[in-house]
């Protein structure tokens, strides 16, 4: 699972596997009302400190060998680069207006991010800290994916409830997807054959074809005592190591545990509330769920599917990833 | 005849200029589009949605801060096309508006001859409302978007009418499950003598009569005298009675007096309704569940912030166009099924997704209960059931509907 994809949903699975498993690990949480960090030690679960950074803080990303975070500052208007070492902002990315969620290109020197105000993806180069170019896309894009092998970008749009495809060498759209209502995260299998889409309103997890860009399957989550209204799929992770999904279900507080061998929906775990993201940690032993009314971190060991603990963060948790040590 | 599918043309676009006046725009939204003989994909496709509003000066005595603005409606149905061109941008459509300005020199009937067919927002008082929906043929799909009274959602049941503002018995229940919540069982009940308050205030009794809240007294407000001087004098003397009661309800549909009453009551109880804790689709102060982001439009067209009225204007606009997602050929009758269905739902910065009754077209969606400056709860308030969804708690029952 070597420099695969990042997404702010995903981040965590960048981990390089060289990395031994006993080593120690810390979750990274943006707290989107805190403006700041909470950083949670996965040895026991505490949360060791809290960093202050730009306003409002939702997308976080690493860079390949973690020595470096980007931050979507999104009240900021910038993605902050995170010194990891120091805990220090020591630098910005120019993000162009309300950046939400960002994705690395497995390249390493690009980073691409969704402006949720503009209806634009902006491109970025690294290493020259400016715009290659601004996409436009449909209203309030959010989720952003890159395909494992580096050839498609895609991006959700919640208002226009699109799935956008874009050719990351020419960064043209070549194609587009209506899927349920507002569109949320997206993700590709790790063979980067099938995508992966949340619908929040809609109800729905999407999964298409890649190549064609038809839909193979279509989720919809059924909860016993649950109004299907409050169940509404936002967080995706899928295993590299099994044959697992998990879902963030939103304001019903549920992750859903999917078999993706048989493609069935085989649990619901109860977690904080409104759970929004997922990351899991580089054995993929733990599953970390941001919980933004609840304030929490729930920490889920992955084969039993049970919560091992909920930790306490800053004020709307949103964005999580892992670093080892 | 309705044919059903017609060939495409584009209309041009005449916008008639906006009224400088300080006036509140009333609305019905009426949207007419022409349908195509082939996919929207594939060709570019233009949707024309006719906007028939009148204007309505604010009475003097209101204070400037308590007038509605000028453009209210309106912004919010500019930012629901531009948003919805955005989406038909990928999907090769483009809905253009037009706007029917209904005075004294041009009719309803008048204008509905200038309108073959397609959508119309009506933003309008009640009796135009009603001549609207009388009017309209069933090449007309008619949402009222700016009208609260019940007989339009109570006594016309067309399949191609739809309201997506918020009806009294709506508000009402809203404000009534918010009482019970809170526990507040006994109410003083002052209201305006017009036309649109007495109508409110209907609703507001069938309310705390479902709910068993007891009005302890009710008032009507007739001073015509200015208070701005002898208020701490007289609220009092108004508000008070033998018993206590637990709040004020305040119904004041025009904003002529319900500003008066917060802090001044006899007793030391919230006021709620028309002032106070009040109720309606939508508050500026709102950013759950996105609406930053469409707050922050609203603010890019208008400068200001997105109001009650506005966005029911822009989920007008939205609800059609995601109509058109589903599929470009709609004709108005398909379109009008197609709102009506289960398979209808739409996502609008409230949190759930949002539909329409069937029977009478009345858009299901939770009300915000807030004061000037925040949010303070949601109707329908959590333990209040329905067999169907807890959104059909807040409004006219099935069986209180075309009887």
């Amino acid at each position: 699972m070597k420099n695969t994809l990042c997404t702010a949903l995903i981040s965590s699975m960048l981990i390089c596997s060289t990395a031994s498993l006993q080593a120690k690990e810390l979750a990274y949480v943006t707290n989107e009302k805190s403006n700041s960090l909470s950083v949670i030690d996965l040895d026991d679960y505490t949360v060791i400190k809290e960093v202050p950074v730009g306003e409002r803080p939702r997308g976080f990303i690493f860079n390949h060998d973690q020595t470096l975070a980007y931050i979507c500052a999104s009240d900021s208007d910038r993605i902050q680069i995170f010194d990891v070492a120091s805990d220090m902002i020591i630098g910005e990315l120019p993000s162009g207006e309300d950046p939400e969620t960002i994705a690395l290109h497995p390249n390493g020197q690009t980073i691409y991010t969704a402006n949720e105000d503009d209806a634009l993806l902006t491109v970025i180069d690294i290493a020259s800290q400016t715009v290659t170019t601004q996409i436009d896309v449909g209203v309030e894009p959010e989720g952003l994916a890159v395909s494992p092998d580096g050839k498609i970008l895609v991006v959700t749009s919640e208002t226009t409830n699109m799935v956008h495809w874009i050719n990351t060498s020419t960064n043209q759209n070549y194609a587009n997807s209506l899927v349920g209502a507002r569109p949320r995260a997206a993700m590709f299998t790790k063979d980067g054959k099938e995508l992966w889409v949340t619908s929040e309103i809609g109800g729905e997890l999407t999964v298409f074809d890649v190549a064609t860009q038809t839909v193979k399957h279509i989720f919809t989550f059924t909860i016993r005592g649950m109004h299907k209204d409050r169940i509404q799929p936002v967080g995706i992770v899928l295993m590299q190591k099994a044959n697992k999904a998990f879902v963030a279900l939103g304001p019903s507080n549920h992750v859903a545990v999917i078999n993706t061998a048989n493609m069935v929906i085989e649990k619901y775990i109860l977690v904080g509330r409104r759970v929004w993201q997922l990351a899991l940690n580089a054995d993929e032993s733990l599953l970390l769920t941001t919980n933004g009314v609840s304030s929490d971190v729930s920490i889920i060991d992955t084969q039993t599917a049970k919560v091992e603990k909920s930790v306490k963060v800053g004020r709307y948790p949103w964005g999580v990833a892992v670093k080892q040590l | 005849m309705y044919n059903g599918i017609r060939p495409l043309a584009k209309l041009a676009i005449s916008m008639t200029c906006m009224s400088n006046k300080l006036l509140t725009l009333l609305g019905v939204l009426s949207v007419l589009w022409l349908f195509p003989t082939s996919s929207w994909a594939q060709t570019q496709q233009t949707l024309t949605i006719h906007y028939l509003y009148s204007l309505q000066e604010s009475a003097n005595t209101i204070p400037k801060i308590n007038q509605a603005p000028e453009n209210n409606g309106l912004a919010g149905l500019l930012v629901g096309l531009q948003d919805s061109n955005t989406t038909g941008k990928f999907m090769g459509y483009k809905i253009i508006l037009k706007k029917h300005l209904i005075d004294a020199t041009y009719s309803i009937n008048q204008a509905l001859s200038n309108i073959p067919s397609g959508p119309i927002l009506v933003h309008l008082n009640t009796l135009q409302t009603q001549q609207v929906f009388t009017l309209a043929t069933k090449e007309h799909l008619v949402i009222n978007v700016g009208n609260a009274a019940t007989e339009l959602r109570r006594d016309v049941c067309a399949s191609n009418i739809f309201h997506t503002s918020p009806s009294y018995p709506m508000l009402a229940d809203a404000l009534g499950q918010w009482l019970v919540k809170k526990q507040l069982d006994s109410v003083l009940l002052i209201s305006s003598e017009d036309e649109l308050a007495t109508d409110y205030v209907t609703a507001i009794k069938r309310t705390l009569q479902r709910y068993r809240i007891a009005i302890i007294a009710e008032k009507n407000w007739s001073f015509t005298t200015d208070l701005r001087r002898t208020l701490e004098q007289d609220i009092p003397l108004l508000t008070q009675t033998a018993k206590t009661y637990d709040a004020t309800i305040v119904v004041d549909p025009q904003g002529t007096f319900g500003y008066y009453l917060p802090y001044n009551t006899y007793y030391p109880r919230p006021v709620v309704g028309s002032a106070g804790l009040q109720v309606d689709s939508w508050h500026g102060s709102i950013e759950q569940w996105g609406a930053r982001q469409l707050q922050n439009r609203v603010q890019e067209v208008a400068g200001r912030f997105m109001t009650g009225v506005d966005y029911t204007h822009y989920v007008a606009v939205i609800a059609l166009a995601q109509g058109l997602q589903k599929n470009t050929q709609f004709t108005v009758a398909q379109m009008s099924d197609y709102l009506r269905s289960s398979d209808f739902s739409l996502a609008a910065y409230k949190g759930r997704k949002l539909s329409f009754r069937p029977k009478n077209g009345q858009l299901r969606m939770p009300l915000s209960l807030f004061h000037a400056r925040g949010v303070v709860s949601q109707s329908p308030q959590t333990g209040f059931m329905h067999p169907v969804t807890e959104l059909d708690t807040l409004g006219l029952t099935p069986n209180e509907i075309c009887q």
